[in-house]
């Protein structure tokens, strides 16, 4: 009995085993989405734009939503506005927003909880923030407020004058008051 | 020698011998009532020393010090140290500079005062701080602008170079003590011997010694005038309403001088009567101590106008609170005694000769003493509970200020500490220069040593 | 004869079968060891490098928690690369709700009534409507506090900060006195302010002054903008425990702050809400704006609560 159904099973099992991860690959509710950036630059205006697209066709009428990537969180920038028929949507982008020390930036753009998409999200680094690095930075000064080898020139000099004469000076008569003392042995002596 | 010199020569010698020979008579027993007064000190400097050791254990909140009181006793006393200490420069060298000769037989008793206050603010600004173990971090990492180190190094100084003037001046009055203090102790005769150098009274002795005196007279004025400066801008550097005023450096350092008068006047009652020594501190040395007094007190009550008038007829928001407390709110009791007793009555009373005898004179140099004493702490704490914004939702101890049994233990040890050196200095050391005061009276030591040699 | 023959075939079979399955499920389990991939846990932690990236990583990937990591005293002082921190405090949002202080003091190990950052009730003028002001640290530019420190224990940082070093600070106790605003707290004694429910000895774990933790006796303390938390990409406490989200933290130099939920351009929000500075003339610079209380999303209400009527 036992074997007549191992008999029977082991053909569909090994299919069965063979095609596992490839039955796991094609599993899948959701419909998948690409945004794509990219950016123009003129001399008054920088502008954005993203290309949706779900498997070579565009997607028209969706939301989406730009951002730039921050320490805390994202920003946003501008409004967020559907895509034409096209896919594409576009917008400003503000022409002061600082960028780190190389002026890089990350633009991000969002489909967010979409009924067929879902959340769709892309990023990319693009050199259109303001560079602030290079100014200078007030802390590498001399100041009161400094730490102690950023003292002010001035203050070190006429403290260290000051100190150097009077103790200078004390010292001179530490040393006199010893002298009272070789002299009296002198006369001891005589 | 003509035959007058000769005489003239001999009534010098006979007021030389009769003046050592008085000032050192204290010097060779201690009576029962200075070893009462010895005890006492030593008791309560004890019991400070144990409320140190409990503030150790328990640190700094068994004071009544919290987030808006956070300086108190201890650095309102620090202050009346570092006032009372100016009297030295004030005494030996500003009136020997000015040629004031009546001041000589008191310089020691001023010099004394100005060590023994000063090494005493240099503790009690240790007992304040939060972590002394780590004190020496202000020599590995001291910041030079800070007004903390300013002080470190002004007090420093003042302190070695108040020491070597009240030590030069007093080496020939070692030498007296190691010649004629036979019978006291061992050790006590070693001091003498180690500390005087083997001084003779030779010509180079003395030419040595007055230059050193010289120098050390010319420096300690302007260390006088900044150690109490800096402690000043302790509190002026801050953007405290109350503190944020360009007067307080030369208003502290007039009180300074006037707190230190007033101290120097009540060591030279007790001396006077204690050592006997009538002939040397004369009526005439507290008339002119009055007349000092007078004016010193006269100088302060115009630097405590210009302090307090000035912001009263502005009420400036921030000041207003501070300022109504002070005139008519829980301080003012203080407040105005502090003025009355303190400034007012002494600037009036000692403008007449009667007040300015030593009895009356003492009495008012208490009330100045003890109201400079008080007048610090109006300077130091009240501003801490006005400040700029509202003190609000902090347990009640937090918004008033009353010092505990451990600051007021402490603080009463450091004064009885000031007391027990002087004290025992007096025991040990001649309390009146003599070639200092012979001086005045025409008798040059070093020519007379030179004729005798 | 055949049945034997026939039976050591599917036996054979079975077997080889068997073993092409489990070579194929092991094979791919190798593949994928080999190519160097750790069992993800799936948790994401937002980390900063040393130049200043803000990267996300998987939180198996890190050795240890990087709140416990060991500061250098050196990087302490110099700070976090290529940031200048500021705080807005929008005072139309502040409604005394008090868990900015909450947050603070746990977030610290800290108990009632010690609290580094403070909800004050403010009036200008007896005219005026009165509004709740939080007042942390306000991390001057010019500050008076590291001016009078004679020991350097306090020191402004490259990214705004004002920190405490409590290993050096000798206790005097200057910059509480030459603060206007009163941003400093003391630690008067042993187990000063400390949370009933610490476990904090003052060695208990590694001391950094970006964590003010643990804290040491006889010192200086107070509100350090979390920097221990930036570093990790995280917000400070008093800014997320907020309900009305009063209060936004960030980047100048990125012109961005944030109060957990909304992001807004730092200049923008000065500028079109009237931003300023408290007490702006006594010249401390401070890195804290205020926006004042109009359009007020909560009428005023006196706090009938009396709050930290004990120590602890």
């Amino acid at each position: 009995m036992f074997d007549y159904c191992m008999s029977k099973l082991k053909i569909p099992a090994l299919i069965f085993v063979l095609l596992l991860p490839l039955a796991k690959v094609l599993a899948q509710d959701e419909k998948e989405a690409v945004i794509t950036l990219s950016f123009t630059q003129t001399d008054t205006t920088k502008t954005c734009m993203a290309t949706v697209t779900s498997d070579t066709s565009t997607v028209k009428e969706k939301e989406v939503h730009f951002y730039v990537q921050r320490m805390f969180g994202l920003l946003p920038i501008g409004k967020a506005e559907e895509t034409d028929e096209n896919g594409m949507v576009s917008v400003d982008f503000p022409m002061d927003l600082p960028g780190d020390k190389n002026g890089n930036i990350i633009v991000i753009a969002k489909i967010e909880d979409d009924d067929t998409y879902g959340n769709v999200e892309t990023k990319k680094e693009i050199k259109w923030g303001i560079i602030h690095a290079g100014e200078k930075d007030r802390w590498d000064e001399r100041s009161l407020s400094a730490s102690r080898e950023k003292a002010p020139l001035y203050l070190l000099l006429v403290s260290n004058l000051i100190i150097v004469v009077i103790w200078g000076t004390i010292f001179y008569v530490i040393y006199q008051i010893f002298r009272i003392k070789k002299v009296s042995n002198l006369i001891k002596v005589k | 020698m003509s035959e007058s010199e000769i005489i003239l020569d001999e009534k010098r010698k006979a007021r030389r011998e009769q003046m050592r020979e008085d000032v050192l008579r204290p010097l060779h027993k201690t009576t029962l009532p200075t070893k009462i007064w010895i005890a006492a000190l030593v008791i309560i400097c004890l019991i400070g020393v144990y409320a140190y050791t409990l503030q150790l254990r328990h640190g700094l909140k068994v004071t009544a010090m919290r987030d808006y009181a956070s300086w108190g006793l201890y650095i309102s006393n620090f202050v009346f140290f570092v006032a009372i200490s100016l009297v030295g420069a004030l005494i030996s060298s500003i009136l020997r500079l000015t040629n004031f000769g009546w001041y000589r037989p008191l310089t020691r008793i001023a010099e004394i005062i100005a060590v023994a206050a000063i090494m005493f603010a240099g503790i009690i600004i240790v007992v304040d701080m939060g972590r002394p173990e780590r004190m020496f971090n202000l020599f590995f990492h001291g910041r030079i602008q800070s007004p903390i180190i300013w002080d470190v190094i002004v007090v420093t100084t003042y302190l070695v170079t108040s020491v070597l003037l009240l030590y030069v001046a007093m080496i020939p009055g070692i030498a007296i003590c190691r010649n004629r203090l036979t019978e006291r102790p061992k050790w006590q005769r070693k001091m003498y011997r180690i500390l005087s150098l083997g001084w003779n009274g030779t010509e180079e002795q003395w030419k040595i010694m007055k230059r050193c005196m010289a120098i050390l007279c010319v420096l300690i004025i302007p260390l006088a005038v900044s150690i109490h400066t800096v402690t000043a801008w302790l509190f002026a550097t801050t953007l405290r309403p109350g503190w944020d005023s360009t007067n307080f450096g030369p208003y502290f350092v007039a009180g300074a001088f006037q707190a230190g008068t007033g101290c120097v006047i009540i060591a030279m009652f007790v001396f006077r009567k204690a050592h006997k020594l009538d002939k040397y501190i004369t009526e005439v040395h507290f008339n002119n101590m009055g007349k000092l007094l007078v004016f010193l007190s006269v100088v302060y009550a115009y630097f405590n106008l210009n302090e307090y008038l000035i912001p009263a007829y502005k009420m400036r928001t921030a000041e207003a609170g501070l300022l109504n407390d002070l005139f008519t709110g829980s301080m003012a009791p203080v407040y105005w005694s502090v003025q009355i007793f303190g400034m007012a009555i002494p600037a009036v009373v000692l403008l007449f000769k009667k007040g300015r005898k030593p009895l009356p004179l003492t009495i008012i140099a208490v009330f100045v003493v003890v109201g400079a004493w008080f007048k610090r702490y109006l300077i130091v704490t009240p501003i801490m509970l006005h400040p700029y914004l509202p003190i609000q939702n902090v347990p009640a101890n937090w918004a008033v200020y009353f010092p505990s049994w451990i600051e007021i233990a402490i603080v009463a040890g450091s004064l009885s500490g000031v007391l027990l050196i002087i004290t025992i200095f007096s025991r040990l050391f001649p309390m009146i220069s003599i070639w200092e005061t012979l001086e005045g009276e025409g008798i040059d030591l070093e020519k007379m040593d030179k004729i005798k040699t | 004869m055949k049945d034997e023959k026939e039976n050591s075939d599917r036996r054979n079979f079975l077997k080889f079968g068997l073993l092409a399955g489990g070579a194929t499920l092991a094979g791919i389990g190798i593949q994928k060891n080999l190519s160097g991939e750790a069992p993800e846990s799936g948790e994401k932690v937002k980390v900063l490098t040393a130049d200043g990236k803000l990267v996300e990583v998987d939180s198996s990937h890190l050795q240890h928690h990087p709140a416990e990591a060991k500061m250098a005293n050196l990087q302490a002082r110099e700070g976090i690369e290529g940031k200048k921190f500021v705080m807005v405090i929008d005072l139309a949002r502040c409604a005394n709700a008090r868990k900015c202080i909450e947050g603070c003091q746990k977030m610290h190990h800290k108990a009632p009534p010690v609290e580094w950052i403070k909800v004050k009730r403010m009036q200008d003028a007896e005219a005026t409507a009165p509004y709740w002001m939080p007042q942390p640290c306000f991390h001057c530019d010019n500050p008076p506090c590291t001016k009078v420190c004679p020991v350097d224990a306090t020191y402004k940082r490259k990214d705004g900060i004002v920190l405490i070093d409590n290993e050096r600070c000798i206790g005097c106790r200057f910059c509480m006195a030459a603060c206007p605003y009163n941003a400093r707290s003391f630690n008067w004694g042993d187990k000063w302010g400390e949370a009933k429910d610490s476990t904090q000895t003052e060695d208990c774990c590694e001391y950094s002054p970006e964590k003010s933790f643990p804290a040491k006796t006889g010192t200086v303390e107070k509100c350090d903008f979390c920097p221990d938390m930036a570093r990790q990409g995280k917000l400070p406490d008093c800014v997320t425990a907020c309900p009305n989200g009063t209060i936004y933290y960030g980047d100048a130099n990125d012109d961005t702050v944030s109060n957990g939920e909304e992001v807004l351009r730092l200049s923008e929000m000065l500028q079109k809400k009237g931003g300023y500075r408290y007490l702006e003339d006594l010249g401390t610079e401070p890195r804290v704006y205020y926006l004042p209380a109009v359009k007020r999303q909560f009428p005023f209400e006196e706090d009938l609560e009396k709050h930290n009527t004990e120590e602890s």
